[in-house]
């Protein structure tokens, strides 16, 4: 029994590990994930990041600063497989297929059978988010784990110094994990009445705080947590809202008193609260995760559809029969859920995803309840599992081409063209053919570009590149001019460079399309311009 | 005794409290009949004068209005009123107002019936009084309000029957009532009989030990939709509705079958279907969001999450509260599966169809949530009532704060309701096309023709719709020559009775007419192509005092 129970759960965690690997070039990067991947490949082979500096423990992105353990797991990758997707995967595959392990596990402390076990865990290897978040480079998967693990070795009064190891783990992660550290360290001392309480979260405060405060120092940390993780504070819509309605009402003569009692700063409490509260639409965790394809899959919510039933029926069976801690695992979604009250208006994907774990635990305990009440409704579900995975993600041309902005398959052709033609020639390439298109130019390009774009701050934020090697990249403000006889330059240009450009050289764009080739020579203007591809 | 007295003091509180708020400043508050009011309206009058609609129709099941089809219960029952009580903007909302207030005793007699507690009752009765969508849609012509009235009493009747030995009494009133419900909205049509078979499931051993006394009654509830059958099946009109308002319209859906497209004929159509099956249910899902339900449903503004939601903001942890509280409530286990199947397929027509939510089409479920909450209040109560030891001071502390946190949420929806929402709506209702009827009628006798171009926007232009109802009502125009003058035009959306022509301006064209009056917006006449100002004779603003419409005398 032993033996065959070891085999299933090793086939479960190879048949996790094979989901998240193949295919190894989907999905494709986006542009934060090519730029972790090409740091990666620069840690590895000098010791450097994209900026030239070495080793260092905050880098840039371009909408925040990111923390180095996600950097550094790309690099082992990188150091393993090369600078190719599977080098820049595969840590990422690893740590996912480990989630699926961990839940078998965690499981254990809620219900010691190896069925229940089993089928949380099995419910976390077809997660489509967590597949999804388990095949490129980003901090979700890694916090996932780590929260996991901790959880893991927390109530298992393991060693206590693979919990402090855990904990720092999860600060050099990701800023959510400073704000979420804390509570949850202190609530699951509390719900399973561990020994070394104290202790353990005393080392929690000390190891938080010596993340936060280094980052402190940085010059635009503080800007960096007020637009990333408090922007509520500085949302005007919510502070104009307030004063158009009150507005409103002292127009039509209602008291002062009573229009200033109604619309106050305490709508940014009630604001907050129903946006963390928003975290928990169902549309969300069973339709559709993340419509954007950054994070999940397009087409496919956190769970497949059918676990909806399972997991109302888990909700009901915890508060009908469940025992005190199982009541209280549902708090862990607040928990890991409440830093989104500050992060108003975006919806935080990485703050939900880490729920999925112990939500496996709950729809663990409905799909139990299926079984009970009939095998062949637990086998249809699995079956119905199974095929809405299969059919989505044996199908993913839908998914290139609703991720065509986000995740786009199609740059590396013409930003290999344009990187080749750069090595002798002058090049520019207009900055909204993709979104963030300066890290895909450093990962596609078959050789190391010149980086002279070092600066002179040690921690620039939201760093837009403008130049790289002979690569000039093109913004909205720039406008184009005659080169010199000695200057010519080629632009791989979008429909808004292509428009100005036109303009400029009064070209038409049917001109362009009648000479079907992919770079047409204007001698007379010594530009070259290649088609637009966006 | 003494415990009957003060519940039906508390009801009867409780129902003046929901005629308060539903009838203070009827006439005045939405602050313009919008196109299905004063299209019904007009209707109304035009089958109590006539017996016929605007079209011509006799006695008509399906009232064709814009772009649309109506079902018959609400404008029969406003020419009734109308009948009694004579014109006035208010006639058609007062049905709705009526309905809104009976609703409150419905839900009242139903919950005693299915939860025998008439604390809980009168909780759910109390949310309904004062619950925004229920204030909302009873200050309109609304014709849910009154469908969810005859569907609360026919489930009282029916589990009145079961409590009562299958009194035949009992189960012919739920045939009538249902009976009404299938020709007051059209979505009953399909949520009632799906109720209706899931309660027969449900409560599948009352039916079979009472097969045959619940035959006739089944019989009579058929023959009474038999009219409402016949006509779904030869009028296609009857479709037309549902098919122009179902998903399928929805672009964002269109761009996903686009995505989805393959060159494989089978495998197409198996990515098209999976397309439509994924995205419904999303939006399915969608309806349960929590913002939606308590923040900003009812698109009172235009400030984001600053609005209002179908429920009362202080209502959400009640109604988590009331979940709990069923779920682990011992017994009524039918009961509860049928508060579950009601939520679920009660959502069901604003889950399927194109516009992102709808409200007026979940009234439904949100009555049922008030319920839930009502639940969940008694729970908290109840809870409250059983704090012992040093918590003495909580037992009044508490309560108070929650009836100041109850009243400071239900005056900041009456501030949103009387003050922002006609502010930053104002043109969705169509304002000001009352005050434009009413100024064209005093320039009667003054011109030839009378032109008016409905293109008009406070931020951004939409054409309205109904301009010549507005027209037609404002100038207490008799329906017997409305039926035979109105016609349509030659010229771009031109429809024309007396001397009105309701159409789209073409300014190079029309300012050379002679002896006209033309109403046009800036979105379609910019004031710098007038080149004599003099002519502008009227401006009609928006309700926020922005411009929205010109009289041009030429």
């Amino acid at each position: 029994m032993r033996f065959a129970s070891n085999w299933l759960l090793i086939s479960l965690l190879l048949l996790s590990f094979i989901i998240r690997l193949l295919p190894v070039d989907f999905p494709n990067l986006t542009g934060e994930e090519a730029r972790i991947s090409y740091r990666g490949y620069t840690l590895a082979k000098y010791g450097t990041d994209e900026l030239g500096r070495r080793f260092p423990l905050i880098f840039n992105g371009l909408d925040d600063y990111h923390l180095p353990a996600v950097s550094y797991i790309t690099m082992i990758g990188v150091m393993l497989f090369g600078k190719t997707d599977l080098g820049v995967r595969i840590p990422f595959v690893l740590i996912g297929t480990l989630v699926v392990f961990l839940t078998f596990a965690v499981a254990k402390f809620f219900d010691a059978g190896f069925l229940f076990r089993i089928i949380s865990a099995f419910l976390v290897a077809s997660s489509p988010a967590l597949i999804f978040s388990s095949k490129t480079p980003n901090e979700t998967i890694v916090l996932v784990f780590i929260f996991m693990l901790l959880f893991y070795l927390l109530v298992n009064s393991k060693n206590l110094w693979l919990i402090i190891l855990t904990m720092l783990a999860a600060t050099l992660t990701s800023k959510l994990a400073w704000f979420i550290l804390l509570p949850f360290t202190f609530y699951i001392i509390w719900l399973f009445k561990l020994r070394r309480g104290i202790l353990i979260l005393s080392l929690g405060v000390v190891i938080t705080t010596l993340a936060v405060l280094p980052f402190l120092t940085i010059p635009q940390a503080k800007r960096s947590l007020l637009e990333n993780n408090f922007p509520i504070f500085s949302n005007s819509t919510i502070k104009n809202g307030i004063d158009t309605l009150r507005g409103q009402g002292m127009k039509e003569g209602w008291p002062d008193i009573v229009s200033r009692l109604l619309f106050n700063k305490s709508h940014f409490l009630f604001v907050g609260l129903l946006h963390w509260l928003s975290h928990f639409n169902p549309t969300i965790y069973f339709g559709q995760f993340d419509p954007n394809g950054k994070m999940g899959y397009s087409y496919l919510g956190g769970w497949v559809k059918f676990l909806l039933i399972p997991f109302i029926l888990g909700l009901v069976t915890i508060f009908k029969k469940g025992d005190r801690k199982l009541k209280l695992i549902l708090v862990l979604f607040l928990i890991f859920t409440y830093p989104t009250f500050f992060i108003y208006p975006k919806v935080s994907i990485e703050a939900i995803t880490l729920i999925f774990p112990f939500m496996a635990i709950i729809i663990a305990f409905g799909f139990v309840q299926i079984m009970e009440f009939s095998k062949k409704a637990a086998l249809l579900g699995i079956f119905l599992i199974i095929f809405e995975l299969a059919i989505n993600i044996c199908n993913i041309s839908p998914e290139f081409k609703s991720t065509n902005w986000i995740r786009p398959s199609w740059v590396e052709a013409p930003i290999l063209d344009i990187v080749n033609f750069s090595k002798d020639n002058k090049t520019a390439i207009s900055d909204d053919i993709i979104f963030d298109i300066s890290p895909f130019i450093y990962w596609y390009s078959p050789f190391d570009l010149a980086n002279n774009h070092l600066i002179d701050m040690d921690f620039p934020y939201k760093l837009r590149q403008t130049r790289i090697g002979k690569i000039l990249i093109v913004g909205s403000e720039n406008n184009f001019y005659n080169c010199a006889l000695d200057e010519p330059t080629s632009i791989l240009a979008s429909k808004r460079d292509l428009a100005k450009v036109k303009k400029w050289l009064n070209l038409t764009y049917e001109m362009a399309v009648k000479k079907n080739i992919r770079i047409i020579l204007i001698t007379t203007q010594h530009i070259f311009l290649i088609q637009p591809y966006a | 005794m003494r415990e009957l007295t003060s519940k039906i003091f508390l009801i009867i509180a409780i129902i003046v409290l929901g005629i308060l708020v539903r009838f203070f400043k009827l006439a005045d508050f939405p602050v313009q009949l919008n196109h299905d009011e004063v299209t019904q309206l007009y209707d109304a009058i035009s089958i109590a004068q006539t017996g016929k609609d605007i079209y011509g129709n006799f006695l008509p099941f399906i009232f064709p209005s814009i772009g649309d089809f109506k079902p018959p219960f609400y404008t029969y029952i406003t020419s009734l009123l109308y009948l009694i009580f004579g014109g006035g903007d208010v006639t058609i909302r007062l049905a709705s107002s009526i309905f809104g207030v009976l609703i409150i005793p419905a839900v009242y007699i139903f919950t005693s019936r299915l939860l025998k507690n008439s604390i809980i009752a009168l909780s759910a009765a109390f949310l309904t009084s004062i619950a925004p969508f229920e204030i909302f849609f009873s200050r309109k012509s609304f014709e849910n309000g009154a469908g969810i009235f005859f569907i609360l009493l026919g489930f009282t009747s029916l589990l009145s029957a079961m409590q009562n030995k299958a009194s035949a009494k009992s189960l012919y009133l739920s045939a009538i009532f249902f009976g009404v419900t299938m020709y007051t909205y059209f979505s009953h049509i399909i949520t009632l009989p799906l109720l209706l078979i899931a309660f027969t499931l449900i409560y599948k051993e009352f039916f079979l030990v009472n097969l045959k006394k619940t035959l006739l009654p089944l019989s009579f509830f058929v023959i009474f939709l038999l009219p409402l059958i016949i006509l779904i099946i030869t009028n296609p009109n009857t479709r037309f509705r549902s098919q122009t308002v179902f998903v399928t319209q929805d672009v964002n859906l269109g761009r996903n079958i686009d995505y989805s497209k393959t060159d494989n004929q089978i495998l197409d159509f198996f990515t098209k279907n999976k397309a439509i099956v994924d995205f419904s249910f999303n939006k399915y899902l969608d309806q349960f969001s929590v913002t939606y339900l308590f923040s900003n449903g009812l698109d009172f503004t235009n400030q984001g999450s600053l609005g209002v939601g179908p429920l009362l903001f202080i209502q959400l942890p009640f109604l988590v509260l009331g979940i709990i509280y069923l779920v682990t409530l011992k017994g009524f286990n039918r009961e509860k599966k049928f508060v579950l199947v009601w939520t679920i397929l009660g959502m069901i027509p604003s889950g399927l169809t194109f516009e992102s939510h709808s409200p007026h089409r979940s009234v439904m479920v949100f009555t049922m949530f008030n319920i839930i909450s009502g639940a969940g209040l008694y729970s908290f109560c109840k809870s409250l009532r059983n704090l012992q030891g040093n918590y003495q001071i909580l037992k009044k502390l508490i309560p108070a704060g929650i009836v100041i946190a109850f009243g400071i949420n239900l005056l900041y929806f009456f501030h949103m309701y009387f003050v922002n929402f006609p502010y930053e709506k104002s043109q969705y209702i169509q304002y000001p096309f009352k005050q434009i009827a009413q100024y064209v009628w005093s320039q009667y006798d003054n011109f030839d023709v009378i032109i008016f171009d409905p293109k008009f926007g406070d931020v951004s232009p939409m054409i309205g719709v109904g301009a010549h109802y507005y027209l037609a009502y404002y100038g207490n125009y008799p329906p017997a020559k409305f039926q035979k003058e109105y016609r349509l035009g030659n010229k771009p959306r031109e429809t024309i009775f007396d001397k009105f022509s309701i159409r789209e301006v073409y300014w190079p064209e029309d300012r050379s007419l002679k002896n006209a009056l033309i109403i046009v917006s800036p979105w379609t006449v910019p004031l710098n192509d007038i080149e004599d100002k003099s002519k502008i004779v009227k401006t009609f603003y928006f309700y926020n005092n922005k411009k929205a419409f010109y009289a041009i005398k030429l």
